[in-house]
């Protein structure tokens, strides 16, 4: 099980025009583990309270990917595409 | 594919040893080729659920097309059913307002993959006067 590593955000209208928007989440997640870290120190000494939800968190993370949402108006589209 | 074959070597084998017969090699070896693998199960299990809405061609109409990982469905009910009990009752009121009449403390892990499962079949299809057409399916 991979997190995903792209985030693709389009955003189109007949006003405004804003490139399509490829955003490198896998420079996130270092940082966040970090951040994490006295959460999951935390989480180590009542394991069996936190440690089934933080498992299961990280699967719903990393099942993420493949998903995506693209909504089209007259007014404007978005587009949303994890990978 | 080699576990199959593997499978019919030993049939053969146990043919040529004179540990079975003719016909009783022949039905192991129909019984081999009729069982569905478990690669060929893996194959048919669809990956996606999608919602497919097509609005109607006057001015206000719109497009939505939505893709979510079947397994992201299962991982988010595995998470649904980690929620505290304290969690329950704020959540069912929540969707019951929005009108939806779940009860999320009757998800139980043991059901998950039974429920996802019968998900696998379903395949909404509506289409409107104005031409809107709604498409849920899963692929």
């Amino acid at each position: 099980m991979i997190l995903p590593s792209l985030i693709r955000i389009q955003f189109k209208s007949p006003k405004s025009w804003i490139p399509p928007l490829w955003i490198p989440i896998f420079l996130i997640w270092p940082i966040l583990l970090l951040l994490s870290v006295p959460v999951l120190l935390f989480a180590l000494f009542s394991w069996s309270k936190f440690g089934p939800v933080i498992v299961q968190t990280y699967r719903f993370m990393c099942e993420l990917r493949g998903t995506l949402v693209d909504v089209e108006s007259p007014e404007a589209k978005v587009l949303i595409s994890i990978h | 594919m080699s576990n199959l074959s593997e499978e019919r070597r030993k049939i053969l084998n146990l043919l040529s040893e004179g540990k079975i017969n003719a016909s009783e090699a022949e039905k192991l070896l129909e019984s081999l080729s009729s069982a569905p693998t478990e690669e060929g199960q893996m194959k048919s299990a669809p990956k996606y659920l999608r919602v497919i809405v097509d609005g109607d061609k006057g001015p206000h109409g719109g497009k939505v097309n939505v893709r979510v990982p079947m397994n992201l469905i299962r991982a988010g009910m595995r998470l649904a059913a980690l929620l505290p009990t304290v969690a329950h009752e704020p959540i069912n009121k929540a969707l019951k307002e929005n009108g939806v009449d779940f009860d999320v403390s009757k998800v139980k892990p043991e059901n998950l993959e039974e429920l996802v499962q019968h998900l696998t079949d379903l395949s909404v299809d509506v289409e409107g006067n104005s031409g809107e057409k709604v498409r849920i399916f899963c692929e």
